[in-house]
């Protein structure tokens, strides 16, 4: 097991790089380049665009450009942020906790809620239960994630105001907190956008599940156990939700990248400081070595996520085990 | 419902059962801002836009600024900042006298070795900073004693005094003196500034917020709260949001008359209006897009091009797409000007004149196909707009409408932002709808119109050597009152010969919250007051109360 995890390991680096290369080639060749100044005032002078140019090396050719972000890239050097002016590994390691933070709690809320619900639906195939769930799920599933996250900012934090709006924290009260208060303030900030997120991916767990516990209802096991009289609760949880999880844990590092990509939209709505701005901001100012960087952050995330879903399976079931 | 009210109170009791209430000391309050995106550097020769400019002049000082009238000739009202007084040896000699308890936030003497290394910094082109091209005719900048600081030009000229100080903020000499020139932007400075200004720099959170602590000891008196907190949020809703749901209690600009309605709708809120220094235009391209050595063959002739502007109900535009939240343009400059601006006239709408003109051009519709043509060439071209605008968009779609009433056809080309300025920087274009934002200097309006500027905003090349040589002489005559003269003239010029449509002045806000007092809102830097704004003591927030770090 141990190489076959190696050799998974070799190729998710195999696939960065060819990640950070696409990369690289694609925002070098999209028109503009980080001299451009966003606000149209003229007030950077073009002498001034071509000192920055030299500075950045940006006047050197693109393949000399390319041979030496990878040169650089083998020595964990990700670059220069034009636009933060400090280096890409700095600004990105400020967000990748938050967004990290961000995802892991949407995917705990998307499969705390939908792997019990599709269950559910899968155990009472055909009730009025599975058909109102079904409707609900299918609702949640076809919303727009940034539409969902406005909503609940408008109805649960400017409406109601019992959540806060934007953000991580509170910049001005956070540091004045007891501990316990600094968790809350945290939690706080952090329910309304990991809801937005989870709901929409629980929406599509429980499609999954449902459909993988129709499978595993149907299977020989669950008859035997209901013809040794076990009960009902004992068939569902021990034997039925089992088996149904595998299809299930393999969605689970399937999920990953996209709740990822949601985290963009999540992040921007709740304005939550993560890598999903710095992207949208990076591409804008095409700050070319954030938008590389981020790319092979989160390339890196998905391949890992894939990996964790292959070990998870493994450990559901044995008998998949490269080694068996 | 008693779960909510359980997970509200869990909440209270964690925060510490924070409640509004009374000032125990003679100083309290903190002022949050929010804005729609976020500064990239503090680091004075860097900076670029709005929101690090108005961070920059919390932190750091310039050595004067220019008053409320927005002279920029002489130094006529010019308010006083880290110099105290200044005189004039010779005519092209500028003598500053600094504040005798002007202070680094590390506690340092500002001195005039300070301003010198400043000013070699800004001027180094290694530095590239945007603001090394105002001081191009400094010729030296020397410390005369530890107070007091000679700026020498190579010639005196009206303004001279305004390049000396508007775009120049002092930065210590101890701290980044030893840093080599080719890595002082990238210094850690530029996210952790010291400074001399009335905030100390406290803490950066990429993506969440700046916190600054008002200095007590600041030389021109405390300001006036002693903490501001400048929170980035993810676009300009998401920043209206903070606003509306009391997360922040100053928001700039609020710009679309629906956000003002619900500001104003907010009884803890209001807005300011004022009048920003930026202008929108459609800039016509003078030369062929295909081939730059060819004249266009539609806008290279002056005579079109003022019967097309003259076609143009600009009024029409702004009302259809904003209301009262704009003001037409009438040039390539803003009401800021005062008197200036006012002494302008702007292109008329002349519908029949134009259509005469245009028939003495040759221009008729004469296939019947609803366009005007002349000599096979047709009367229609593309309209480069950035999509990301929606204003622009709009304005725009209502210029087709009017033009196509005209027997003009107008083809609408939306693009991405940094694409769109490539396309009109490479010159394939027919005319471009941009906007283009200038200090309070005619020199800075002058930058973007000049045959200097090709290579630079001048995006549609036009040349006209009147205009060119007016604007030298508003740059060097040493009369002012020549001065404003030509400058005059050379704006009437540039009206006149329509190289562009003027279309609006986006008429923005700033919304505060009603416990802030003494704010005064100056139009080419909305935040430059701000250091004196205070919190009602009567009316204070349980944040007012919370000290800073």
């Amino acid at each position: 097991m141990a190489r076959f995890v190696a050799i998974r390991l070799a190729q998710a680096i195999a696939i960065v790089f060819l990640v950070a290369s696409l990369t690289f080639i694609l925002i070098h060749i999209a028109p503009g380049d980080p001299t451009r100044s966003l606000t149209e005032a003229p007030s950077v002078p073009p002498d001034v665009r071509a000192q920055l140019r030299t500075n950045f090396g940006l006047d050197r050719p693109l393949l000399e450009q390319y041979a030496r972000y990878i040169g650089n890239l083998a020595t964990g050097d990700l670059g220069y942020s034009f636009a933060e002016h400090r280096g890409v590994g700095a600004a990105i390691l400020e967000r990748v906790p938050n967004t990290l933070l961000l995802t892991v709690a949407g995917v705990l809320i998307a499969f705390g809620l939908g792997v019990p619900i599709g269950a559910l639906q899968g155990w009472r195939a055909g009730s009025k239960t599975d058909h109102t769930l079904t409707v609900t799920s299918l609702f949640f599933y076809s919303l727009p994630v940034f539409w969902l996250g406005i909503m609940l900012q408008l109805g649960l934090g400017l409406g109601i105001g019992i959540l806060p709006v934007s953000g991580a924290i509170d910049p001005v009260t956070h540091d004045s907190l007891p501990w316990i208060g600094r968790v809350w303030d945290r939690l706080a900030h952090l329910l309304l956008p990991a809801i937005t997120l989870g709901l929409v991916g629980a929406a599509a767990f429980a499609r999954f599940q449902r459909s993988a516990t129709l499978d595993a209802v149907l299977q020989d096991f669950v008859r035997t156990a209901r013809g040794k009289g076990l009960a009902e609760r004992v068939i569902l949880f021990r034997h039925t939700l089992r088996a149904a999880l595998l299809p299930t844990i393999t969605l689970f590092g399937l999920t990953f990248p996209i709740l990822l990509s949601g985290a963009v939209l999540v992040e921007t709505v709740f304005s939550w400081p993560g890598m999903g701005r710095l992207i949208v901001d990076s591409i804008a100012s095409r700050d070319y070595y954030v938008v590389i960087g981020t790319a092979i952050v989160s390339a890196s995330m998905v391949v890992l996520g894939n990996l964790l879903a292959d070990v998870l399976y493994w450990v559901a079931d044995p008998r998949t085990r490269p080694s068996a | 419902m008693r779960r909510i009210g359980a997970f509200v109170l869990a909440g209270v009791i964690a925060t510490g059962c924070q409640s509004e209430g009374d000032c125990p000391t003679d100083w309290c309050g903190t002022i949050v801002v929010t804005s729609g995106a976020e500064g990239q550097t503090l680091f004075p020769p860097s900076i670029d836009d709005e929101i690090e400019i108005s961070l920059n002049d919390l932190i750091f000082e310039k050595l004067a600024e220019v008053g409320p009238s927005m002279n920029t000739i002489g130094d006529d009202r010019f308010i006083p900042i880290l110099a105290e007084s200044w005189s004039y040896p010779d005519a092209q000699t500028i003598r500053f006298s600094l504040s005798d308890d002007a202070r680094w936030h590390d506690g340092t003497s500002v001195t005039a070795r300070d301003v010198a290394f400043t000013f070699d910094v800004y001027r180094d082109p290694v530095v590239a900073s945007g603001a090394a091209a105002r001081l191009q005719f400094v010729e030296s900048v020397t410390a005369v004693d530890h107070r007091t600081v000679d700026v020498v030009f190579e010639r005196p000229y009206p303004e001279m005094f305004f390049d000396a100080v508007f775009h120049v903020r002092i930065i210590p000499s101890h701290i980044l003196g030893s840093v080599p020139r080719d890595q002082l932007v990238a210094h850690e400075f530029g996210r952790a500034p010291v400074g001399s200004g009335p905030f100390r720099f406290v803490r950066w959170n990429a993506a969440e917020f700046v916190e600054l602590a008002g200095d007590e000891s600041y030389h021109r008196g405390r300001p006036g709260v002693p903490r501001i907190v400048w929170r980035f949020a993810a676009g300009g809703q998401q920043a209206l949001t903070q606003l509306l749901a009391g997360e922040a209690d100053v928001l700039n600009p609020v710009v679309r008359a629906e956000d003002k309605n619900r500001v104003d709708d907010a009884p803890e809120l209001r807005t300011i209006p004022y009048a920003v220094n930026v202008y929108a235009y459609v800039v016509f391209n003078l030369r062929d897009s295909d081939n730059r050595d060819a004249p266009h063959p539609l806008f290279a002739d002056p005579r079109l091009r003022r019967a097309v502007a003259e076609l143009v109900d600009v009024e029409a535009v702004v009302r259809g797409v904003f209301g009262e939240g704009a003001l037409p343009a009438i040039g390539p400059l803003t009401p800021i000007f005062g008197e200036l601006y006012e002494s302008l006239t702007p292109t008329p709408t002349l519908t029949d004149d134009a259509l005469r003109t245009l028939a003495s051009l040759g221009w008729t519709d004469s296939d019947g196909n609803g366009v005007l043509d002349n000599d096979g060439q047709e009367m229609a071209f593309d309209l480069l707009v950035p999509s990301s605008s929606a204003s622009r968009v709009r304005s725009a779609e209502i210029l087709q409408e009017q033009l196509r009433a005209f027997e003009i056809q107008v083809n609408i080309v939306e693009m991405e932002f940094q694409a769109s300025l490539d396309q009109v920087r490479s010159g394939r274009f027919d005319t471009f709808f941009g906007a283009l934002q200038h200090d309070p200097s005619p020199s800075s309006v002058a930058d973007a119109w000049t045959v200097d500027a090709f290579d630079g905003f001048n995006y549609g090349r036009y040349t006209s050597h009147t205009f060119d040589s007016l604007v030298a002489v508003g740059r060097t005559a040493a009369d002012p009152a020549q001065s404003r003269a030509a400058w005059r003239e050379a704006l009437q010029t540039v009206i006149d010969d329509a190289p562009a449509l003027w279309i609006y002045v986006p008429s923005v806000a700033v919304a505060v919250h009603t416990r802030l007092e003494d704010v005064t809102i100056r139009p080419d830097q909305w935040s430059a007051t701000m250091w004196q704004w205070r919190v009602n003591p009567q009316n204070l927030l349980a944040r007012d109360l919370i000290g800073s770090n």
